[in-house]
């Protein structure tokens, strides 16, 4: 089973595909499987490394304090050991924040980045209700709650919605609401706008329509020197599973912009 | 890289998730992510493994001729690399002929079978693919999905989304690789045998897909057989409605004592 545990915690990903490399990093409260279209269709180009964040999937609970430096550091033990040097880094929310910390910090491994769903400043009110959630007696209602409000108010009704969110509440026994909660106090105080401000490195912004975060990654584009802003009509939070064909297509007319869409 | 050389060729395969392992062998003219939805879902409770078969993906692209049991052969090789002694297996199409062919020669190292298509004998249009592909595989290749799949299927936008991936990887294709896969498929007849599979088998077909009959005859046959029809599905139904597909293969294997907890 890969892992990496270069930086302590083991960190649980899988590869698809094969060509220059492309990291993924999910959102709460979801795992590597956010991306199952992108990883199916993006590895028609790409060697696509799917990650599970400390406190999901199949890497290690971890339940006591850590940092958003912790958090990049997984990921990044990930590409070192699969002895990657430069890759395109796409991640939303959580993954979001990790990815432009990431290119902020270490810009020479990075050639993009794809930033979904959040913006450059800390909001500690928001992560509180969050974390009061997770640490409370019903994981799995909170997971089933949480995750239906991170998605267009239809979506989950579909049958395909249906079946792509209890994807992950199925995965609940394997959950812990301590470890969870301890992955948003890291988010609640990290800030990047002054790094952002500064990037020399091709930014793509996406946010869902109904997507809370909307106006702030509209403003996190704004403030970065190479961003854009792409909007995923009918689509919320977790834009990338909804409507999978805007998603990609917003993110290959970039990477074709950037000249990092490989020919075949 | 996840290639098998065992056979002298690279067969390429991915893994997802950990537990008790599960391969699964896809359809003409797909390749391994014919089963994304399942690698997904199912990677919950097992070792899931999808193999790109000859001829597809980013294996060899083989235009000499070889068997069926090649092909099986090609299987074995990826068990055998990874340390797989036993695995749950899956099949659709020229896949499920592979799974049943691999269900009877190694009845020990496959404990439950499910199918989709189901056809142990030879198919009647494998001459008109390997014709069409020969004559204009670009204008081929997506005529040929979209009459897999159920009638509104690649009409709706994941339907579309879905099926444009293989296009996208049309580059990679060889229409002399196409027929080796038909021919070597089309070469074996297992029917005669199907009465001496030993592993409980579930047969899926959808609705609308041209295997139908012959797959309900093959769940007839086999002495531990089971048939399900997904309705407002084609023969691709595991892409078409993943949700009553899948739920179908857990109850298969939890009646057989193979879903493991969590």
């Amino acid at each position: 089973m890969p892992s990496s545990t270069r930086f302590g915690p083991s960190i649980h990903y899988e590869v698809s595909g094969d060509g220059p490399a492309l990291v993924l990093v999910h959102a709460n409260p979801f795992d590597h499987d956010l991306w199952l279209y992108q990883r199916a269709r993006l590895s028609t180009w790409f060697r696509v490394l799917a990650v599970d964040i400390r406190s999901y999937g199949r890497s290690d609970k971890v339940e006591t304090p850590f940092t958003m430096d912790d958090m990049v550091n997984d990921v990044r033990g990930v590409m070192i050991d699969e002895k990657v040097e430069e890759a395109i880094i796409m991640g939303i929310s959580v993954g979001s924040r990790i990815v432009m910390k990431w290119a902020i910090d270490h810009p020479n491994e990075i050639n993009a980045v794809i930033a979904v769903g959040s913006g450059s400043e800390p909001r500690a009110a928001n992560f509180d209700r969050r974390i009061a959630g997770y640490e409370g007696d019903n994981l799995p209602a909170y997971h089933a709650q949480h995750l239906r409000e991170l998605v267009a108010p239809d979506f989950p009704e579909t049958k395909r919605g249906n079946y792509l969110l209890n994807l992950f509440s199925e995965r609940d026994p394997t959950l812990s609401g301590k470890a969870i909660a301890q992955g948003f106090r890291p988010l609640a105080v990290s800030d990047v706008t002054e790094g952002c401000k500064v990037l020399n490195l091709p930014v793509l912004v996406i946010n869902g329509e109904f997507d809370n975060a909307l106006p702030r990654g509209r403003a996190m584009a704004e403030i970065l020197p190479r961003g854009r802003h792409v909007m995923i009509p009918g689509t919320g939070h977790a834009c990338c599973l909804e409507d999978p064909t805007a998603f990609d297509a917003a993110v290959i007319d970039f990477l074709t912009a950037e000249k990092l869409m490989p020919a075949l | 890289m996840p290639i098998s050389r065992t056979n002298g060729i690279d067969i390429w395969y991915e893994v997802s998730g950990d537990g008790p392992a599960m391969v699964l062998i896809h359809a003409n003219p797909f390749d391994h992510d014919l089963w994304f939805y399942q690698a997904a879902h199912f990677s919950t409770w097992f070792k899931v493994v999808t193999v790109d078969i000859r001829g597809y993906g980013r294996s060899v692209k083989d235009t000499s001729p070889y068997s069926e049991k090649d092909m099986c052969d090609d299987v074995i090789g990826v068990m055998d690399d990874l340390g797989l002694d036993r695995a749950v297996l899956g099949g659709c199409s020229v896949g499920s002929g592979m799974a049943i062919h691999l269900g009877l020669d190694h009845p020990d190292r496959f404990p439950a079978i499910f199918l989709v298509g189901g056809n142990a004998g030879a198919s009647d249009r494998y001459q008109k693919r390997i014709d069409g592909y020969a004559n204009d595989l670009a204008g081929y290749h997506l005529p040929h999905m979209q009459a897999l799949v159920a009638p509104d299927f690649s009409k709706t936008p994941i339907g579309a989304y879905i099926l444009n991936m293989w296009v996208e990887r049309e580059p990679r294709l060889k229409p002399e690789a196409i027929a080796r896969v038909y021919q070597a498929g089309n070469g074996t007849d297992s029917a005669p045998r199907l009465g001496e599979m030993k592993p409980p088998v579930l047969v899926i077909n959808g609705e609308y897909d041209h295997s139908l009959p012959a797959g309900k005859t093959t769940a007839e046959i086999v002495p531990n057989g089971t048939h399900k029809v997904l309705p407002g599905t084609g023969h691709a139904c595991c892409i078409e409605d993943p949700a009553l597909f899948d739920t179908h293969v857990i109850e298969f294997l939890r009646a057989h004592g193979l879903m493991p907890k969590l």
